[in-house]
């Protein structure tokens, strides 16, 4: 098989393909991590099926979607779908996958445009006789941040200088001298929870067919392809019992007939079942309770229960026993059923007017999800009594409930027409698009989605050496007032291909050399921040809605009038809400020298205005608590670049290649009450800045007096009693507090400001050796965000880095006054320690190899089997990154729950 | 053809009144347009009733920045709670205008945006009712009557909170001009009296059968005797030396202002008595007419006895929907007896003993009741040699007057609130202050802070396993007893006398004789402590009085409580063997306090200017 490996494409787009395995689980989204410039993906943790990437492009150009929510929106062949339906793409269906990111790109998309769209190709069929390709793969997933809680011992040991510290700093361990030696010894209680419910490795195997060929009137495509990935929780796959889990089988048939010499009919059907198991217990929950749950609390099993069927044990405080809920309570599955099925009818009218088409479409887009269950509950024992009202009972099976139904029409016609005169070449073309969502109608309005977009574009290009486009899109979204509905976004494009001009033409450095510019309006018409309590999304907030609320009882009766309610106006209607506006213009540069290098540059800004914020200077006295307005702004600028080097070296093909994104945005205005001190302001930073008190150590006996107050002069910090231990803040503006006009910048964002990748790839003797390494910078984490970083709370237990607490006591021999590493340990809530502030805000800089890869193709000398390669893949095996190493965090999922995974896989590949 | 059907489409396509149609605002759920609202009676009086809601539990615990606590517990009459509660924090810091480390702000008293709500849904009731078809004018009338008087009844409110506030005449819309400062005192004063005189011009005098059929089941609902009687109260604190003075509380007392007209009326005017006087008389007129009046079974000019007092007393207070009572918080159904009114004012055992808050009453308050023949009685102090033997307190108890013996339940004594019901009796387990620690009261120590002498069991009159109140937010009482002030401070004493003797005659108290302007104001000021003890009147009375212990004994300066020695815990009179005074608490005060804070953050909006001090 010919290797395809590197496309140097469209608008200045260069798409690194690997060798059709270009991801490393099921998962397509995390697929395109580090593969296109301009795009940030950052993959959600490594739960079988969960792995919906977040994916941003050119950073946060704007606030109104907070940080977390993929803004980007996705086309597939012309029609928009959900994340969802792209999550689980086999690579076999890409033909290609375009970043729009420039104004030029996006003229076309208007309201769909101002966060970016990623536009994906299927693969059609080609003339020609039919190539079959067999792919298949399997291997081994293994976990990469693994965080285990402390055994018993230093459980015990902890909680005494927990206990202490909160009973009036004496020494007065909960644990005696006895039970210390007993968990020393290992003689008392001491299950290690996390052991229990994961396991260091699991499997994953998946395959695909596909089928392309076709004639001058026919041209078919078809792919079929299976997966799966199974999870960490260490249980088997029996009749009562389930692995976390995820199986898809998915279906692809591209037709294309051309029915006489005007019109052609093309019937794209793509669809894929998707299937999760897993335990009875949400698997977040059962994680959560393995990183919560301290050793001590009893043993698995209760040796006294003489309970016929289990004997889990379990306490009214910590009920769910974790082996109990894996292997206990049964199992549920899912079923999502996706398809994308798009009509589109194509007519040639050159008979009229060389160059001129017709081209209707329709797309049909469906997602439902049904469930079924096979449950049990089991009592909870401790030295054989009950300690909860739960019974045991035998598993049985357990009706079925759906979980989601969603359906999208969309359609469109596009009249176009290419000509030529002489040296000129245009394209124009004409288009409409409406589209109809119809969700799940949980929340109060995100029910019903509809806009209808009417585009114009034209293309000019003169001699090869000039080119300038104009693009209009008048697009129109339900979610305004009616008047308000359409809103116009004019683009325009220039270019000059500086190597067709004379003094450049033949040049044996310069090859290929052009410089372009874009600059246009597109919109967006959601936000979420702020607003999330009206769930509207950001629609019809120009509507006044009211809401009920309780009754209120007046009168003799107990009713006033009979069980009254109240009605109350929701949020402070707004008839002039419209779309968010984005300005964007880019200038970049493409180039090829030596013809070998290969270089795509962009400068881009990203002017926001009309972000809908709330509006938090609103007067009290209006009596409407809240209002939105277009009055946020923000500012987006940054560079994005790729490269690729490819040459031979004797009989070496060799090539590197990479790409890098900076991006930085300022929030210009997001109704901000003005603060007290400018530092106190979130307005000109990035948005999402981390703010809070900045922390300057440990609070020592010598701050405090007799009687433990602080001393004299010192600034009393307002949250909470503090004793020596404590995180001690800097008083930024001298006065006699430490309170909110203390906070100041901590920490960047929780998302980069900078993405890269290199790979390389090299093609010896049948023999090929490629690799990709991702990395990213220029983001923090808050280890506050994790109740793993606050020992005791809730119950829960500790982990290593509560070792290293400030604790005085010479009575026990412990004092860490000059090394600690963390705050003295509490039993519970520490409102002072407990508080965003510089003391737990970390950088999040890091790099792996993301990909390796290493394949033979075995020389068949046959007529049937055209291609024959074997390969050694792994994924994510090496990671550096000082979250790992110090907190266990893998960088990108950024959490203690369940594990990101790395993956060695040997695969297979045949074409007939 | 086919050019035809091809053009069709792009036609149907591209039109616009087909694309208007498509993006017609598709259905959502769960809530309903301003249209909807007034289309139907329902939820027409949903926009109202909310607002009744809202705008009547103002002061109460029912979710104002108070929450869990009383007025009460801030003017020397109860205990200040729980440490966690917001009246706690007020006793010991005072009032702040940040917001506390949980985001929320109970910095002060009351909250200034919770009003707010109530006077919009007012405007667009007042604005929008016209066009509901289900509603005869009649009605709509008497809706925006009740709308102008919850306006106005905020603003009454407001007026003795803050003094001067921004003055709404609309529902404002985004598109409007919204921001705009506080109007002074006196504008705020005129447009709080234009409120009412729009009440007073659509209101009804009564609820009763005033439509076909409904029968009583509206009772309760504001008439235009509700309104008198707001304007009364307004015109009263006007006239209120806080705000009629020849200087602003702020030049007084030494803080810098540049905004005297917020907190002050501009000068000195002796007539706003007359003002007032004439208000409360138009009050007391109404009633006379209209089937209101003073329980008072022995009548004007005669006194009460003992027994007839406590009756009269009691259901004055407690009756629901009583002759006294001109408007009340009518909140609590069966359904919704777990709330903060329920453990704010019930402490008899039908309420489970889990949701009562610490709120004893303060020996402060306790030396303001006389015995029934008007003599003080001689309680313990602190700095006593030894605790009193418990016949000391018995007999206290048994000469005390008929207010307290209605409004407070005592260990060994308990109360007359419901005669003869234990749970409102002995049943009260936890009542009074009691110790079984013989050390403790050798030292005179404080056995529990909270719980005091004995318990409130005022509203409660004869309300048996009743748990829940009408808090009468408007009463006959206060009318009687403004006019005694008022009348006084205008020189004439046989007036003030005439209406301070009802009210004690009333209590079953001799009437008074006194005729010295300033000994006549003691008496009044005292008496009206004693009348309206948990009624949310004295926080406000002692600062628009000025009153000179404000900052000593009343809400600052040192509480005690009385705490007794008893056998096994017990609470009845044998198991009792001494009681004593202690310390408790000292409370906060600063002048900054004659008016309350807005919250810093709405003042940084940069709008509206602070009240002093803040």
């Amino acid at each position: 098989m010919k290797r395809n490996s590197i496309i140097a494409a469209l608008a200045g787009l260069i798409l690194v393909s690997f060798s059709g395995y270009s991801q490393d689980l099921a998962n397509f989204t995390d697929a395109l991590e580090g593969k296109y410039p301009g795009l940030i993906v950052i993959r959600n943790d490594g739960t079988p099926g969960a792995g919906a990437a977040r994916m941003m492009i050119r950073g946060i150009g704007s606030y109104a979607q907070g940080t977390d929510i993929n803004t980007l929106k996705i086309f597939v062949d012309g029609f928009e779908v959900q994340q969802d339906f792209i999550s689980y793409l086999s690579p076999e269906e890409i033909e290609s996958v375009v970043i729009c990111k420039n104004a030029a790109d996006l003229a076309e998309y208007g309201m769909n445009g101002a966060n970016g769209v990623l536009a994906i190709t299927t693969k059609r069929g080609s003339e020609g006789a039919p190539v079959i390709t067999f792919k298949t793969r399997g291997g081994a997933q293994m976990p990469i941040n693994v965080a285990k809680p402390l055994g018993s011992y230093d459980y015990a040991r902890l909680y005494n200088q927990a206990w202490s510290n909160d009973h009036g700093r004496e020494w007065d361990p909960y644990y005696d001298f006895e039970a210390m030696n007993a968990y020393k010894a290992g003689q008392g209680i001491d299950v290690n929870w996390y052991d229990e419910v994961f396991k260091p490795v699991t499997g994953y195997a998946d395959g695909s067919l596909s089928i392309r060929g076709g004639s001058k009137n026919a041209k078919y495509s078809v792919v079929l392809d299976y997966a799966n990935q199974q999870g960490f929780l260490n249980v088997r796959n029996t009749d009562r019992t389930k692995n976390v889990s995820f199986v898809k089988y998915g279906v692809r048939t591209n037709l294309d007939m051309k029915l006489n010499d005007i019109f052609t009919v093309s019937v794209d059907l793509g669809g894929r079942l998707e299937d999760r198991n897993r335990p009875n217990y949400s698997v977040y929950q059962l994680v959560n309770d393995v990183m919560s749950y301290p050793s001590n609390i009893y043993p698995v099993f209760d040796k006294d229960a003489t309970d016929p069927i289990s004997n889990y044990s379990g306490t009214a405080v910590y009920p769910n026993n974790p082996v109990g809920s894996l292997a206990g309570q049964g199992w549920t599955t899912s079923r999502t059923k996706l398809m994308q099925a798009n009509f589109k009818f194509r007519e040639d009218f050159g008979f009229l007017l060389p160059g001129l088409y017709l081209q209707e479409g329709f797309s049909f887009y469906s997602r439902t999800i049904g469930n079924t269950a096979k449950t049990n509950t089991y009592a909870r024992y401790n030295g054989g009594v009950p300690q909860t009202a739960d019974v045991s009972t035998y598993i049985r099976s357990n009706g079925y409930w759906s979980s989601g139904k969603e359906r999208w029409m969309q359609g469109n016609v596009i009249l176009g027409w290419n000509g030529e005169f002489g040296l000129h070449k245009i394209a124009a073309k004409l288009g409409a698009h409406i589209s109809d969502f119809n969700g799940t109608g949980s929340a109060f309005y995100n029910w019903k989605y509809r806009y209808a977009n009417f585009t114009a574009k034209a293309d000019w290009a003169y001699d090869n050496r000039y080119d300038a486009g104009i693009g209009l899109s008048v697009f129109g979204s339900d979610a305004f007032a009616p008047g308000k509905q359409f809103v116009p976004y004019p683009t325009i494009s220039f270019g000059w291909n500086a190597s067709n001009e004379e003094f450049l033409k033949g040049s044996p450095v310069v090859n290929r050399l052009r410089v372009r510019a874009s600059a246009g309006f597109t919109g967006a018409n959601e936000a979420y921040v702020g607003i999330e309590g009206f769930e509207t999304g950001g629609r019809y907030l120009y509507q006044q809605y009211y809401t009920w609320t309780g009754s209120f009882v007046q009168g003799m009766g107990p009713n006033f009038g009979g069980g009254a309610s109240g009605i109350r106006p929701l949020f402070l209607s707004h008839p002039d809400v419209t779309a968010e506006k984005s300005l964007k213009a880019n200038i970049g540069v493409e180039t090829t020298l030596w013809n070998a290098l290969t270089v795509n540059a962009d400068y881009f800004v990203d002017y926001r205005t009309g972000i809908l914020t709330r509006d938090n200077t609103l007067m009290d006295y209006n009596g409407a608590q809240v209002a939105y307005t277009n009055l946020g702004k923000m500012f987006n600028r940054g560079v994005d670049a790729s490269f690729v080097y490819a040459t031979k070296s004797g009989p070496v093909d060799w090539s590197v290649f990479g790409n890098v994104l900076y991006a930085k945005n300022k929030v210009i205005n997001m109704g901000e009450v003005a603060t007290k001190y400018p530092y106190n302001a979130v307005t000109g930073l990035p948005y999402g800045t981390r703010m809070g008190l900045e922390c300057i150590g440990f609070y020592q006996v010598k701050d405090f007096d007799m009687d433990g107050e602080l001393n004299m002069g010192q600034p009393v910090p307002l949250y909470g009693a503090i004793q020596p231990g404590d995180l001690k803040y800097k008083n930024q503006d001298g006065d006699e507090y430490i309170d909110d006009t203390d906070i100041v910048k901590i920490g960047n964002p929780s998302y980069p400001s900078l993405v890269f990748s290199l790979g390389a790839e090299a093609r010896f003797m049948g023999f090929d050796l490629s690799f990709l390494i991702t990395g990213s910078a220029g983001s923090t984490v808050n280890l506050l965000d994790y109740d793993e970083w606050k020992p005791f709370l809730n119950y829960g237990t500790a982990f290593e880095w509560a070792q290293g607490a400030w604790v005085h006591y010479p009575e026990a021999k412990l004092d860490t006054r000059e090394t600690a590493t963390y705050p003295r340990l509490s039993t519970g809530q520490n409102d002072n320690n407990y508080r965003s502030s510089s003391f737990w805000i970390k950088d999040n800089a890091w790099m792996r190899l993301q990909e390796v890869e290493l394949g033979y193709t075995i020389p068949v000398d046959s007529k049937v089997i055209k291609n024959f390669r074997v390969c050694l893949t792994g994924y994510n095996l090496i990671t550096l990154s000082s979250l790992l190493s110090k907190y266990k965090m893998d960088p990108e999922t950024v959490n203690y729950g369940y594990p990101a995974s790395k993956a060695v896989n040997l695969g297979l590949q045949i074409s007939f | 053809m086919k050019k035809i059907r091809i053009v069709a489409i792009i036609a149907a396509l591209v039109s616009f009144t087909g694309c208007n149609l498509f993006l017609e605002m598709p259905e959502v759920t769960g809530s309903v347009y301003r249209e909807d609202v007034f289309s139907n009676r329902k939820d027409t009086e949903g926009m109202l009733w909310r607002a009744y809601h809202r705008g009547l539990r103002e002061g109460l615990p029912e979710g104002w920045a108070i929450n869990h606590g009383t007025l009460a517990s801030l003017s020397g009459e109860i205990t200040r709670g729980y440490s966690w509660h917001a009246g706690y924090n007020l006793v010991v810091n005072g009032p702040t205008t940040v917001l506390d480390a949980s985001g929320q702000f109970q910095g002060a008293p009351a909250n200034f945006n919770e009003n707010w709500e109530v006077i919009r849904a007012c405007w667009i009731i007042i604005s929008n009712i016209d066009s509901c078809p289900e509603i005869s004018p009649e009605m709509k009338e008497y809706m925006k009557g009740e709308a102008y008087a919850l306006i106005a009844y905020r603003y009454v409110g407001m007026f003795q909170r803050w003094g001067g506030v921004p003055i709404v005449r609309q529902a404002n819309e985004m598109t409007d001009d919204i921001n705009f400062p506080r109007a002074s005192a006196q504008k705020t004063l005129d447009f709080a009296l234009e409120m009412l005189q729009e009440a007073e011009n659509r209101l009804p005098d009564t609820w009763t059968d005033i439509e076909p059929g409904c029968g009583d089941k509206w009772e309760g609902r504001i008439t235009k005797g509700a309104v008198l009687a707001m304007k009364a109260r307004l015109l009263t604190f006007a006239a209120r030396p806080l705000f009629n003075a020849d200087q602003s509380y702020a030049k007084e007392f030494g803080m810098a202002y540049s905004a005297d007209s917020l907190i002050w009326l501009g000068g000195k005017d002796i007539n706003r008595y007359q003002t007032a006087i004439d208000a409360h008389l138009a009050v007391i007129n109404w009633a006379k007419t209209n089937g209101k009046h003073l329980i008072f079974t022995a009548g004007e000019g005669n006194r009460n006895s003992f027994e007839q007092a406590i009756d009269d007393y009691g259901r004055g207070v407690s009756q629901l929907n009583g002759p006294e009572t001109l408007l009340a918080f009518k909140v609590e159904s069966d359904q919704q007896v777990y709330n903060n009114m329920t453990e704010g004012y019930n402490w008899s055992a039908y309420v489970d003993a889990g949701e009562r808050s610490l709120r004893g009453v303060l020996t402060n308050f306790v030396r303001l009741y006389r015995d029934s023949d008007g003599n003080d009685i001689d309680w313990p102090v602190v700095g006593e040699a030894a605790p009193r033997p418990i016949a000391d307190f018995a007999a206290n108890i048994d000469k005390i007057e008929p207010r307290f013996r209605v409004d407070i339940c005592v260990p060994g004594k308990f109360g007359r609130s419901n005669d003869g019901d234990a749970k409102w009796n002995e049943g009260i387990w936890y009542m009074g202050s009691l110790t079984s620690d013989a050390d403790i009261a050798a030292s005179m120590a404080r056995a529990t802070e909270g719980r005091s002498i004995g318990v409130p069991t005022k509203f409660y009159y004869k309300a048996g396993a009743r748990r829940w109140l009408e808090f009468p937010l408007f009463r006959l009482a206060e009318n009687y007893m403004s006019l005694a002030e008022c009348y006084n401070e205008l020189g004439d004493d046989v007036n003030a006398r005439k209406y301070l003797n009802i009210i004690r005659n009333r209590a079953g108290l001799p009437s008074v004789t006194e005729t010295d302007q300033a000994k006549l104001r003691e008496l009044i000021v005292r008496e009206r402590a004693l009348e309206f003890f948990e009624e949310n009147q004295r926080y406000y009375d002692v600062k628009h009085w000025k009153h000179p212990d404000i900052g000593t004994k009343i809400l600052g300066g040192p509480m005690t409580e009385i705490s007794f020695l008893t056998t096994d815990g017990a609470n009845t009179m044998a198991a009792l063997i001494s009681y004593w005074d202690a310390y408790s608490y000292t409370g906060y005060w600063h002048p900054k306090w004659f008016l309350e804070p807005f919250r810093q953050d709405e003042v940084n909006k940069g709008i509206i200017a602070q009240n002093p001090g803040y």
